[in-house]
């Protein structure tokens, strides 16, 4: 999984992204083991080849969790056909968060006080309206794991997904994704960026950074947006750009603004080098 | 305003030539309260001091030997440290020597853009005629401006300097690093190398990473943002408390093609250059220890 650990907190509902599967099934199995250590029931959402059955499916196999075949057994790890639900729901967002909540229910009526959800990409085709039916989806997910002792793991493999629903996906986690080389959440109202931000992962950066702002400027007001860089450990060019289109693209809305908290000297050189919008600013050197 | 660095050749028949070209540039230099500095052979020093007559107690004229030899690391070191932080800085004069080789010439020459163009100085390269032909055409080639007896004459002879320098960085010191990368996927385990090697060259924490930064936008710069079924090469070579990475790939696209592409490789370096490298763009970039306003 990615190398860093952005927050000290229990995370709940979060996406892990990669561009390697291994890596990413990697830390799927790390997740899943502990859950299975913690008494969670595990609910598993995943694709099977044609005609296969779970036992066939890498995470009852090596490179699985260990305790997966035991827990498979005892029911404790639940493997849910993805083909079956995309059927059933016809990849609705509210069909699809009511399959999911009677699956936690159904959990809680068992006798489980803890239920773990993860999902393998979706391999959304991103038609027209359909980053409306992700972002619907992934904000009823949000709110389940308010209400009950739910945790979320998404998951999303960079080479198996179109650009649409990577930008898609991203954006609507913004508040807690972890990716390759970086990772952000949402952290005492500011979002809390850590890691190594290149122009490899320039896109997913950018997207994240729009989901942050569009959630911003969906609770009213004049956007103001509150980046802490405290925990970037590199920023290139490139990303740095993004952030400067970013609060270009709030010059339209009087008041709105994007605030940069900690950067390194290096970052703020940049920063400065690139250019900076009026909606751009430094917390402490441009605000009060 | 301050004088912006000059790099001149001048090219010479004998010591009385030499100085009859470099006088009226010395003489301006003196009446602007510059300070000259000549490291030239004892002879071409006999016969400035007499040109100079009372004036040539303010002129330093340093040996050959103690400034050119084993190479002329020693004079760029002298040079920066003569050169004030604000106003005009000297006037050197600098001269092939008979122990002067092509490689050693070509090295200087791309070493003096490298180094010293954001100093405040005027370099005057004096080769004779006579030398070695290869060397004297080293020094026809890397001036764009020719200090003669009838003045200053532009030279269209002259090349951009990495056209004309294809193994000085072999001289600017070990390599401790070579690495291959494709593209922007590459970049992170680029950068942890590139961290690793400028560390142990004694950079610092502040310039080391100054360093990865501009060495990450040279690699960029050279894979053209993409992945590349190219290989791109790094190359770093560490000497006293710098180092010189020179990176190699197939470039940006024509259509992207950046006027000043450099410019962010610039501002966290002591400098970079573009050059080619077998048919391939070729982006150096040097970093130090030492003071440079990018950082500080």
């Amino acid at each position: 999984m990615a190398p860093s650990t952005l927050l000290d907190r229990p995370r709940v509902h979060t996406l892990v992204v990669s561009e390697s599967e291994r890596q990413l099934r990697a830390g799927i199995s790390r997740w899943i083991d502990d859950e299975l250590t913690v008494g969670a029931k595990v609910l598993y959402t995943g694709w099977l080849d044609p005609g296969g059955t779970v036992e066939r499916h890498w995470i009852a196999g090596p490179a699985g969790p260990q305790g997966a075949r035991r827990a498979l057994g005892t029911g404790q790890l639940e493997f849910v056909d993805i083909e079956a639900v995309i059927e059933e729901t016809r990849g609705g967002a509210d069909a699809l968060l009511e399959l999911q909540l009677g699956g936690v229910h159904a959990a809680l009526d068992d006798g489980w006080d803890r239920i773990a959800m993860s999902a393998e990409s979706a391999h959304r085709p991103m038609v027209e309206g359909e980053g409306d039916q992700v972002r619907r989806h992934e904000s009823g997910l949000t709110d389940l794991v308010a209400d009950a002792p739910v945790t979320i793991l998404c998951q999303l493999a960079v080479g198996e997904e179109k650009d649409a629903a990577i930008r898609a996906s991203v954006g609507v986690h913004h508040r807690d994704l972890v990716d390759d080389s970086w990772s952000a959440g949402e952290v005492d109202g500011a979002w809390l960026v850590a890691g190594e931000l290149d122009a490899h992962v320039a896109r997913r950066f950018a997207a994240g950074l729009r989901g942050a702002l569009a959630d911003d400027a969906s609770r009213g007001g004049d956007p103001e947006l509150h980046v802490d860089l405290g925990r970037v450990e590199f920023m290139d060019v490139t990303c740095v750009r993004m952030v400067a289109l970013a609060a270009r693209s709030l010059e339209g809305s009087p008041g709105a603004r994007l605030v940069l908290h900690r950067p390194s000297r290096l970052v703020r050189r940049l920063v400065d080098a690139v250019g900076r919008p009026p909606t751009l600013l430094v917390a402490g050197e441009d605000t009060r | 305003m301050s004088t912006p660095f000059e790099h001149l050749g001048v090219l010479y028949a004998g010591p009385e030539q030499l100085v009859g070209a470099i006088l009226p540039t010395l003489d301006a230099a003196l009446d602007d309260g510059r300070s000259v500095i000549t490291v030239v052979d004892r002879r071409t020093t006999a016969v400035l001091r007499e040109a100079l007559d009372d004036r040539a107690p303010r002129v330093a004229f340093r040996a050959p030997s103690e400034l050119l030899r084993p190479g002329p690391e020693r004079l760029v070191a002298e040079v920066r440290t003569r050169t004030p932080r604000s106003g005009d800085g000297p006037v050197v004069v600098g001269q092939y020597q008979g122990f002067t080789t092509e490689e050693d010439a070509a090295f200087w020459e791309a070493a003096a853009t490298l180094v010293l163009d954001d100093q405040r100085l005027t370099l005057l390269c004096a080769c004779a005629r006579g030398a070695d032909p290869a060397v004297v055409e080293v020094a026809r080639q890397a001036h764009g401006t020719l200090l003669t007896t009838g003045g200053r004459i532009p030279n269209p002879a002259a090349r951009t300097p990495a056209d004309r320098s294809p193994t000085p960085s072999s001289m600017w010191g070990r390599r401790v690093l070579r690495l291959t990368f494709r593209g922007p996927a590459d970049l992170a385990r680029v950068r942890e190398r590139v961290a690793r090697a400028a560390g142990t060259a004694g950079l610092g924490v502040d310039r080391t990473a100054a360093a990865v930064l501009a060495v990450h936008e040279a690699a960029l710069f050279v894979c053209g943002g993409r992945e590349s079924a190219d290989e791109c090469t790094l190359e770093m070579r560490e000497s006293d408390r710098a180092v010189l990475t020179e990176l190699t790939g197939p470039g940006p696209t024509r259509h992207d093609r950046d006027p000043a592409p450099l410019r962010y490789v610039e501002l966290f370096s002591d400098a970079a250059t573009l050059g080619e490298r077998a048919g391939r763009p070729a982006v150096r970039v040097l970093s130090t220890a030492g003071p440079a306003a990018s950082v500080d």
